[in-house]
């Protein structure tokens, strides 16, 4: 029951609900990490063989993880390292102009 | 030339570093030099395949010599050439139109050419994860590009597209780990093959795909519920980037969309209630969007919910399923994106010339720049339907494959969606040739607009004419992607 | 903020080198071991932050200038893409492997690969340093 890809899912799920609720920009941004982090976890899961090892040996009698989960979620941590790099530069530049992060009251400006 | 799908794709992110040497180079225009150059190679490069690719067949392109079930193959089909030619036409038309504005803004170029360097990409790549990485590439340099002014409302704006877009590409993701843990592969083909059997065995998890995978190209196409983050990106954006985002990155969605479900789920979802799904969330997205297009006060955010009205044809016609249909819809989608960053060019040039950005400020200024109106009306009659322009030919064709499948109240949607858009654009022009003298905004300097920016609107409007009259120049370049979507 | 420690100023610049070093480790081993072009790049350019932080930005910043930073990350990129039509000029396609193959398990023995991380760590460090010039700098 209590798997990688359970996890991941309820991850997922915990990062939507902050995005739907939260009204403060630091928090949706940190919304976006968590619900990036569940998807990797999920997928890492997917690939994931008990008990093998990393698919870097020379005899190839061993049982082995599968590395294309890896190597996929390796570029998508970095991709999310890009965006939320941006993320934070905006959240920056809102605060300078409008002195809130708080989009409730954003909006009214 | 073998190697032509990747120098495609990768021409263009060379040219983007390149554009940011040119710092060192004392050459005058260098950035926007590079920039051309970085798009016209591509283009002649695409059009070199053109001959074989209409007579049915296909290029692909393995990288690094790995064949497609483990490596990612890029292939030039008939879908594929018509986006690509659409994105390098549409991308020469934006550089054309920027050369007179942003001089020497090296950082705008580059991010321009990344964007369309990613567009091409997810056009023709069959790997699904791949697919991702071009989405993402082509989002965050959009994100940057729509706040590149740093006006506080343009970051804000920018803010809300980032969390919306980014959210889609999440559940996208979530949705190709799903897909590889049932198939065991990440290109398109292969799992395209298996997807029938899985069906079978377990008919729900292919419908959590197929949600996941239409509320994130709905996030990005601008579809009904989702369409919320469309108007202040657009009105907010500077007006290249609004061209872009209209003409380009929501037709990024649509692509997707065709590619993705036809492949995957035409032949079992589809065939369902699938397609109905989309069509009549379309019907939706039309008349909602037409109805807000009509109490827009502001220029710039009537185009962009005339944006979202006009995706709702596109979505009729490709829910119906049928050839006629999707004939209209990639008819439509080629017009939209021409006419569409056209208009906004022209919307760009009028606001930076008066200063006003409401259209009730807008009285009587045709006296004041002849030119421009001339091709706003023309514009905005090619996109209403009127017999003429290229927009009659798509919308009459989308009627038609309604018509065929007797789908009255559909019909009696699509004449009230095509009815408002009359209204709200006669509106505008109304306004533009109203008898009252037009007022000037006390102490306002107007920007001095150059002759690129007009003529990059006259060429629109003399295109949307000659596509009107001749209609068939586009439907050949049409018919084999049809060929691919419905084998 | 005027108040400096000095064991961590100290520890900081004899530190510094070995953070470097570590970074390049990581990208050199990434074919054999965790780490990589991105991971090891990371850490090449925490060592810059690291920097920044203890001896001041406008400090770190006259060592490695942002220029410069920006200029390596282009080039960077470009060497990437002129790697790979280097395979396609010599017959195969973009980005295969057109090195001998060498023995498995040592560093040169991954043929293209090591040169691709290279390229990716030297991009990832410098663009990490340039993102922390630019946040830094606003504030102040």
């Amino acid at each position: 029951m209590i798997n990688g890809i359970n996890i991941g899912i309820v991850v997922v799920l915990v990062g939507i609900y902050g995005l739907l609720t939260k009204r403060n920009i630091i928090k949706m941004i940190m919304s976006l990490c968590i619900m990036n982090s569940g998807v990797i976890l999920f997928f890492i899961s997917i690939g994931y063989v008990f008990g093998g090892q990393a698919a870097i040996f020379e005899d190839s009698s061993s049982l082995m993880v599968d590395p294309l989960p890896q190597a996929v979620m390796l570029t998508a941590i970095v991709i999310g390292l890009g965006v939320t790099a941006l993320a934070l530069a905006l959240a920056i530049k809102i605060y300078d102009e409008y002195k809130t992060l708080d989009t409730n009251k954003l909006l009214e400006k | 030339m073998g190697h032509a799908p990747i120098l495609i794709v990768v021409i263009p992110l060379l040219a983007a570093f390149l554009t940011h040497l040119t710092k060192y180079v004392k050459l005058k225009r260098g950035a926007e030099i590079v920039a051309a150059i970085g798009m016209v190679v591509p283009l002649a490069l695409l059009l070199s395949l053109g001959r074989g690719v209409i007579a049915g067949g296909s290029v692909q392109y393995n990288l690094g010599g790995w064949p497609p079930p483990v490596g990612i193959s890029l292939t030039i089909d008939g879908l594929s050439f018509f986006f690509a030619l659409m994105v390098l036409g549409i991308g020469l038309l934006i550089v054309l139109y920027s050369l007179g504005i942003y001089i020497f803004a090296r950082r705008y170029y580059s991010l321009l050419l990344i964007a369309l360097s990613g567009i091409l990409g997810l056009v023709l790549t069959r790997d699904i994860f791949n697919m991702y990485v071009f989405f993402e590439v082509l989002a965050v340099a959009s994100y940057v590009l729509v706040a590149y002014k740093h006006k506080p409302r343009a970051v804000k704006a920018s803010f809300k597209y980032l969390i919306m877009t980014e959210a889609a590409w999440v559940l996208f993701l979530l949705a190709i780990a799903i897909l590889y843990g049932l198939t065991g592969s990440l290109n398109m083909d292969s799992i395209a093959l298996q997807i029938d059997k899985i069906y079978q065995a377990n008919p729900q998890v292919i419908y959590l795909v197929f949600s996941l995978m239409m509320v994130s190209f709905g996030i990005k196409c601008g579809m009904f519920p989702l369409h919320t983050w469309i108007p202040e990106v657009h009105s907010q954006a500077p007006t290249p980037v609004s061209s872009l985002l209209s003409g380009l990155i929501l037709k990024v969605g649509l692509y997707a969309m065709l590619r993705i479900f036809f492949l995957f789920f035409g032949t079992t979802l589809l065939l369902q209630s699938a397609g109905q799904l989309v069509l009549y969330l379309g019907v939706i997205t039309l008349v909602l969007g037409a109805c807000l297009a009509l109490v827009q006060d502001e220029l710039k955010k009537l185009l962009a919910y005339s944006s979202i009205s006009q995706i709702g044809f596109v979505l009729v016609g490709i829910g119906l399923g049928t050839e006629l249909g999707l004939k209209g819809g990639l008819f439509h989608i080629f017009n939209h994106a021409l006419i569409k960053a056209a208009l906004f060019f022209c919307a760009g040039i009028i606001i930076s010339q008066i200063g006003f950005w409401r259209i009730s400020r807008m009285k009587g200024i045709w006296r004041q720049m002849p030119g421009v109106t001339f091709s706003f009306c023309i514009l905005s009659l090619a996109i209403i339907g009127v017999p003429p322009f290229n927009g009659f030919v798509s919308k009459l064709f989308i009627l038609q494959a309604t018509l065929a499948q007797k789908n009255y109240l559909v019909i009696v949607f699509l004449f009230m969606g095509i009815l408002l858009t009359a209204a709200y654009y006669f509106r505008v022009i109304q306004t533009f040739f109203s008898p009252e003298e037009f007022q000037h905004k006390p102490d306002f300097v107007p920007q001095p607009v150059g002759p690129f920016e007009h003529l990059s609107t006259y060429v629109v409007a003399v295109l949307c004419l000659l596509v009107g009259l001749f209609p068939d120049v586009v439907i050949k370049f049409i018919q084999p992607a049809i060929k691919v979507l419905l084998p | 903020m005027n108040r400096k420690s000095a064991i961590v100023k100290v520890f900081t610049r004899k530190l510094f080198p070995f953070i470097l070093l570590y970074g390049c480790y990581l990208i050199s081993h990434g074919h054999l071991s965790p780490g990589g072009g991105f991971q090891g790049g990371v850490i090449f350019g925490s060592a810059l932050i690291l920097l920044g932080l203890v001896e001041g930005v406008a400090l770190a910043e006259k060592r490695f200038k942002e220029d410069f930073l920006s200029l390596a990350k282009n080039i960077g990129m470009l060497i990437f893409i002129l790697v790979g039509f280097t395979g396609m000029i010599l017959g195969y396609s973009f980005l295969s492997d057109f090195l001998p193959q060498g023995e498995v398990g040592t560093v040169p023995g991954a043929g293209l690969i090591l040169f691709l991380n290279l390229t990716i760590g030297f991009m990832v460090g410098t663009g990490i340093a340039v993102i922390f010039y630019r946040m830094v700098r606003h504030g102040s």
